[in-house]
């Protein structure tokens, strides 16, 4: 590790070299809401090779030797903007970029030039474009990012319908999802089957499948940031949409012209409006429903200051009568200060509030118990990007975040004179600094390196076990109030680099190591309200992965087409499974039921993408294994994960025909998730019971299912007879709306969810019935803006 | 019980339009293993170990039995023989002997030139405090009028023992029928303090009687019971599958269980 140090060191050293060089900065918008542009590029005409790309808050810094320049200026949606500069001093100019497509008289130059799959330095990374997902078909008529997630190489569906997602063979508790960089530790709604992200409040969402940035740690997968809007900063605005399931309504405008903003988004599900239609009182106390309320406001304080307040609130509610109740959600805070101490260092502070919790209750009156559970984090971060020169962009920072996780916690009414014990809380202090460069080696060739130390510390209150090999417990500790109980750390290494072979294809290599220190506890296959998540422990080491990839990216015909291969192995430490029958929830010994062992996935993904043009899309195909091997199953072999699923496919494609017609047809499929299946049966008790012989030694059957969609947008334009020319002209509409059409699953494919072996009541034969949950599902929605 | 599994189920159930049907899926056939079902229960002649095989899934369900082994169970004093019940091959008892409280049993079977041994431990007797019930509101009866507007929530209430580590079943049968749910307790969240819990496995109605059976059992015999549950929740979903936890010595499955029990009625007013 101190040879990385000593690379690193060396790599800076030999660049910072000087010469007379000023340095151009700023901030860059879109012209029309005034939001921040992210991954916005900037490039220099007379020095191909040379520019700088916009980070989360739009800022973006370039250095360059003094002289005259064309800076060109693009992101993905946005017309090419030309900018000409003497650069003899430095200079601040922040920058508008105006949507494609709209009217307007700036210096339109032509549709960028979408390139940067090839020529960026980063691999294993998925964009969505929030625009984009609204033309393609969506479950339930609910547009939804981490289903589109879903259908891109390397991303699989955690089950049907199911917002939980696998990443290159990894768990579900191996993604970090962030949204405006707070963790959301469960990131369903409704059994799984929508995520939490109402995707109206939404602005950029960037999934690391790979080597993510040094900035992120504590999951071995994925790491999935998502940045809400900031809000209209030049006009009020409305916008909402009327769906099956769901309404929604967003309201944005400026706090201040072009100084502050802010946007609050709600949406709510109404499935338990229809039970107040009931004539019965008890049916009419029924709820059933979810919300999720996302607001964020932000605030200039002058050139160099900014400050951000956002915040999630969502919960899911089921209650029948006042005899039973169940509710989970998450809530997430977020407080940032931007502050850009100069043209070349922009600086990032932030508190950052995390929580999820679930509440059922039973019982009636004073008759009750209520049974909870809960994790929290609050979460310091102070982070710096460094634009030391046109071919280098450092950055760094600190992180520590304090869990505390409350697995079990049961309160009994007035009218129930025992009390059943707590689950003991845990809490854990994790920390973290980071550094790492990108940097430009000619016009070829660039890597971004970095290094992140991780540390964790679960500290008191609290009664440790010790477990013998079979689960018991043979000792109890107790530790008192910050007693550190257990502590680990280490080195996480990242590095990536990318060699341009011509204009129009690349080869980029990764490698990066990531440990993860919180682990998820489920009794079921996909996400479910009531998973638990637990800490590292002295009895649950971290899990540690190190992945190597490799990648070959070619565009093909000026752009019209992206193609690309990359291949990754995953080699993973400690991962955890559970012993054969192991009870889950509200078990206070629960570490006891976990086995851990080593783990591995690896495979290939090729995507083929078609970006513009009358007909686009893209076809995605995955091939991969995922293994695990433990002591104490199967013999110690190594055998499938629950998610290894050998092939993998999506074919997306968007018809845009007609101006104001939309249509999208979606067809996935993939080998059946490994499952353990009986390979014989006996008599106890009088009950059949089901002999099993190994651990996930079978397949569900394959899965396929094509989905259509069809959007009708209303005319943006209207024609006007300018009352002074006498000329006819066009003018946007002030109400914007659509309509869309979508089916899912469309040729009424039964999908096996589950298979149960059970005897048929009539001919006492033992049968394999499957459930298949959905089946054709048509939905509709009007969606409004003005 | 997984209550957590069960809520899902429920919620599943409320949300989605399921469809069932039954698929070909190929299996392998295991080897088979011999099939060991062994209780003592604490009235004399309540006990029976019965021999078997295992079969293939597809296969009906005539296992095969083991006739002529020879079965002991020893409470380390007596050694009592139990013989095969002519009437039912593969079936074995003892009419002289019962379970005491705090007791160890040994089973030892031979048969095939393999001896298989077991052991059981029981603990004080449990105690039933009360049986009593709710009448709750029929949701169903909202979708089908053939369902009564309201149904019976009958609730055992019981006292732990503070000063031992215990595991408990309950069992209860509506008008002389088994509720299959397996009620299955150990007291690390209730220990020396009253556990109250419904049954929620069979609809009660006005006139049913209700017969609670408590037994204390050991924890090898509540392990046995936790993952037999999971086995039988077996499928896509859910945990992991597996075979109960036996503690069979030898080349075998199953179990052998030592234990007391407590019982008592209640019946619903009209």
């Amino acid at each position: 590790m101190q040879k990385l140090v000593v690379l690193f060191v060396f790599l800076l050293g030999g660049l910072v070299l000087a010469q007379e060089k000023y340095t151009i900065s700023g901030t860059i918008r879109d012209s029309e809401s005034g939001e921040d542009i992210i991954g916005a590029r900037i490039t220099v005409k007379e020095l191909p090779g040379t520019g700088a790309v916009t980070n989360a808050f739009g800022f973006y810094s370039l250095t360059l030797p003094e002289g005259n320049y064309t800076l060109q200026y693009r992101s993905l949606g946005f017309a090419l903007t030309e900018l000409k500069v003497e650069l003899n001093q430095n200079i601040k100019k922040d920058f508008e970029l105006a949507p494609e497509g709209k009217v307007f008289d700036a210096v339109l130059v032509k549709a960028e030039k979408e390139d940067e799959n090839v020529t960026s330095t980063e691999m294993g990374i998925e964009k969505i474009n929030i625009k984009d997902i609204e033309s393609i078909p969506v479950f339930f008529g609910e547009k939804d990012v981490l289903k589109t997630i879903q259908l891109l190489p390397g991303v699989k569906s955690a089950g049907e319908g199911n917002a939980g997602f696998f990443v290159r063979g990894g768990a579900v508790d191996q993604n970090l999802v962030l949204l405006d960089n707070a963790p959301v530790y469960n990131a369903s709604h409704l059994l799984g089957f929508f995520s939490v992200f109402n995707s109206d409040a939404l602005k950029d969402v960037k999934l690391y499948k790979g080597t993510a940035p040094a900035r992120f740690g504590g999951r071995l997968s994925s790491v999935m940031d998502i940045r809400m809007k900031e809000g209209n900063m030049k006009k009020f605005g409305v916008s909402g949409g009327i769906g099956l399931i769901s309404s929604r309504l967003t309201i944005e405008g400026p706090i201040v012209k072009n100084k502050g903003s802010f946007i609050l988004s709600g949406r709510r599900t109404y499935a338990d409006v229809f039970l107040r239609l009931s004539n019965n009182e008890a049916l009419k106390e029924s709820i059933l429903y979810f919300y999720d309320l996302n607001a964020k406001a932000n605030y200039r304080l002058g050139d160099k200051d900014r400050i951000f307040l956002s915040g999630y609130f969502g919960r899911d509610k089921f209650g029948f009568s006042d005899q039973f109740g169940f509710d989970w959600g998450n809530a997430t805070g977020t407080v940032r200060w931007n502050h850009i101490y100069n043209d070349k260092l922009f600086g990032n502070t932030s508190l950052i509030f995390s929580n999820y919790d679930y509440k059922i209750k039973f019982g009636t009156g004073n008759q009750t118990f209520e049974i909870g559970s809960q994790i929290q984090d609050w979460n310091f971060k102070k982070e710096f990007d460094y634009y030391l020169n046109s071919n280098n962009t450092m950055s760094f920072g600190i992180n520590v975040i304090h869990h505390t996780f409350k697995p079990g916690e049961i309160e009994t009414g007035d009218g129930i004179d025992f009390i059943l014990n707590d689950i003991e809380n845990s809490y854990a202090l994790e920390g973290a600094a980071y550094i790492q460069n990108e940097q430009k080696i000619g016009k070829r060739f660039s890597m971004t390196y970095g290094l992140r130390y991780s540390n964790f510390a679960q500290v008191g209150p609290g009664d440790v076990f010790t477990f013998d090999p079979e689960g018991d417990v043979t000792d109890t500790t107790t530790y008192g109030n910050w007693d550190l109980i257990k502590f680990y750390h280490g080195l996480a290494p990242r590095f990536s680099a990318k060699y341009l072979l011509d204009e129009y294809s690349s080869v980029k290599a990764a490698y990066s190591r990531t440990y993860q220190f919180m682990h998820l506890l489920s009794n079921a296959t996909a996400s479910s309200p009531t998973d638990i998540w637990i800490p590292s422990s002295n009895n649950v080491k971290p899990q540690i992965a190190d992945q190597w990839s490799i990648g070959y990216f070619r565009n093909f015909a000026e752009n019209m087409f992206e193609f690309s291969i990359e291949t990754y192995y995953k080699n993973m430490q400690n991962a955890v499974d559970y012993r054969d029958g192991a009870e889950v929830t509200l078990n206070p010994t629960v570490e006891g039921e976990l086995l851990f062992g080593r783990a591995r996935a690896y495979g290939a993904e090729f995507l083929v993408k078609k970006k513009k043009g009358k007909i686009s899309g893209w076809v995605s195909y995955t091939l991969a294994r995922s293994e695990r091997q433990i002591d104490g199953i199967n013999n110690g072999d190594w055998y499938a994960a629950k998610q290894d699923r050998t092939h993998d496919i999506s074919i997306v494609t968007m018809f845009n025909l007609h101006p104001q017609f939309t249509a999208s047809v979606a067809w996935v499929y993939y080998t059946g998730n490994a499952v353990t299946f009986p390979s014989g049966k006996y008599e106890i008790e009088g009950q059949i019971v089901n002999y099993f012989t190994e651990r996930n030694g079978y397949r569900m059957p394959d899965y396929h299912r094509l989905d259509v969609g069809l959007t009708y947008n209303s005319k943006k334009f209207k024609t006007v007879i300018d009352a002074e020319t006498g000329e006819e002209k066009e003018v946007p509409r002030r109400w914007e709306s659509s309509w869309n059409l979508s089916v899912y699953n469309a040729y009424g494919r039964e999908n096996a969810f589950s298979i149960n072996f059970r005897e048929n009541a009539i001919t006492g034969e033992t049968e394999a019935v499957q459930v298949a949950l959905f089946k054709v599902i048509p939905a509709i929605t009007y969606n409004f803006k003005f | 019980m997984n209550r957590g599994m069960y809520i899902w189920l429920v919620l599943t159930a409320f949300v989605v339009l399921a469809c069932e049907k039954v698929i070909d899926i190929p299996l392998n056939d295991a080897d088979i293993r011999i099939v060991v079902d062994a209780q003592l229960r604490d009235s004399l002649g309540d006990n029976y170990v019965r021999l078997s095989r295992t079969g293939s899934v597809y296969d009906n369900a005539n296992f095969e039995i083991i006739s002529g082994a020879t079965v002991t169970i020893s409470d380390g004093a007596t050694t009592y023989t139990l013989a095969e019940d002519p009437s039912e091959p593969g079936f074995y008892t003892n009419l002289a002997l019962k379970s005491e409280p705090n007791m160890t049993y040994n089973l030892t079977i031979v048969t095939d030139g393999q001896t298989l041994t077991a052991t059981s431990t029981t603990f004080d007797e449990p105690v039933i405090s009360e049986l009593f019930f709710e009448k709750q509101y029929n949701f169903f009866s909202e979708f089908d009028p053939s369902e009564p507007d309201s149904v019976f929530q009958v609730f055992y209430d019981f006292s732990d023992n503070g000063g031992q580590t215990n595991f408990y079943r309950v069992r209860a049968w509506v008008n002389g029928d088994e509720d299959r749910n397996f009620y299955v307790y150990n007291d690390k969240l209730f220990n020396g303090q009253n556990n109250i819990a419904p049954i929620w496995g069979s609809s009660v109605l006005a006139g049913d009687t209700v017969d609670v059976e408590l037994l204390s059992i050991d924890e090898a015999r509540y392990k046995y019971l936790v993952t037999l549950v999971s086995n039988l929740q077996s499928g896509g979903q859910g945990p992991t599958p597996a075979n109960p936890t036996s503690n069979i010595e030898g080349d075998a499955i199953g179990y052998f269980s030592a234990f007391t029990i407590d019982t008592m009625r209640i019946i619903m007013p009209e």
